[in-house]
């Protein structure tokens, strides 16, 4: 596998966690450890959930809870994203965008100093 | 209220907690539940439930053994997709095209209960005596009239249901729409297909001629 030690902070956050989740398995269990290995801190009060794709596999997205801001009053946004495998998709809520841009920008200005 | 099948689900994932925990706990016996049946074959579904707290990294898929680990990389470096959702987003990744037809498969199916009656309406159009009874039902049904004075009794609830426009304690109603009666465009398209084949001509009135229908 990629040796994800010797690239720098020029590349962006979701190439090096790609790097590193197909280097070692255990990021999809361990996330935030993952994350802190490329000196990023995931921001207080979101979790972070990290799945490597497979071939064989489809991903089915389904919308929050009722209890946990699920609307019911409307319906729900569709997507299908084909040819998914090639991609880093993230999926947050919209309010998580400033953590997601924070996590970014931590990788920018810290990436590769703590691997 | 939407009739898509794929809206309908998504509010009951939305709406209920066992329905919801059922998925994720096993996604192959609940869409089979839900739809009938799914495509057989060796694949995988995986649920990622969207939630206030969390972000969701869904990596490329990886280099398969063998495979030029620095050309998998090049091939997937910055292609990057951001879903952001304010009150939810249901849909699926499809990582490979031999997946294709899995998803299209399920597109092409009604909810279990739908399907049913699908088959059971696709049992009844054999019983069609005439292409005159065919129009005149559809277009009562669609109307919403009283069939019964023309000579015409319905055969299934939904048929019933449909005579009666859907309302419960409706006159001559004994029987409400399942939960999974048509609401929308598909579904409907069902409905009257199932109103087209449920109604069936009762034995001519004793004079020989049908009554006219009513004029409004």
């Amino acid at each position: 596998m990629t040796d994800t030690s010797a690239r720098g902070s020029s590349e962006a956050l979701e190439q090096a966690l790609t790097d590193l989740a197909w280097a070692d398995p255990s990021v999809a269990t361990a996330p935030e450890a993952a994350l802190a290995r490329l000196g990023v801190r995931v921001p207080d009060g979101i979790r972070l959930d990290v799945r490597v794709q497979r071939a064989d596999t489809l991903y089915f997205v389904i919308p929050p809870a009722a209890d946990d801001g699920g609307a019911t009053d409307h319906v729900v946004d569709q997507m299908d994203l084909w040819g998914s495998g090639d991609q880093f998709v993230w999926i947050l809520p919209e309010h998580a965008k400033v953590a997601l841009l924070q996590m970014r920008e931590d990788y920018r200005r810290d990436g590769g100093r703590n691997r | 209220m939407s009739g898509d099948r794929f809206a309908e689900q998504y509010r009951q994932l939305i709406d209920d907690p066992e329905a919801r925990a059922a998925l994720v706990a096993d996604p192959k016996a609940a869409l089979v539940a839900y739809f009938g049946a799914i495509v057989e074959g060796d694949y995988r579904i995986e649920v990622i439930e969207q939630r206030s707290d969390t972000i969701t990294a869904v990596v490329p898929v990886p280099p398969a053994p063998g495979d030029d680990v620095e050309a998998r990389r090049a091939q997937v470096s910055g292609r990057i997709f951001d879903l952001l959702h304010s009150t939810g987003v249901g849909g699926y990744l499809i990582p490979d095209s031999s997946l294709t037809w899995v998803l299209r498969d399920m597109t092409s199916r009604g909810p279990r209960q739908a399907t049913t009656h699908h088959i059971q309406c696709r049992t009844d159009l054999l019983a069609f005596s005439s292409v005159y009874s065919v129009a005149r039902t559809r277009v009562a049904a669609t109307a919403n009239l009283n069939l019964e004075q023309w000579g015409f009794r319905p055969r299934s609830s939904l048929a019933r249901a449909i005579h009666c426009g859907g309302m419960p304690g409706t006159a001559g109603c004994t029987s409400r729409p399942s939960s999974s009666a048509p609401t929308g465009s598909q579904p409907a398209f069902r409905a009257q297909a199932c109103a087209r084949s449920s109604f069936r001509r009762s034995r001519p009135p004793s004079s020989g001629r049908r009554r006219s229908p009513p004029t409004h």
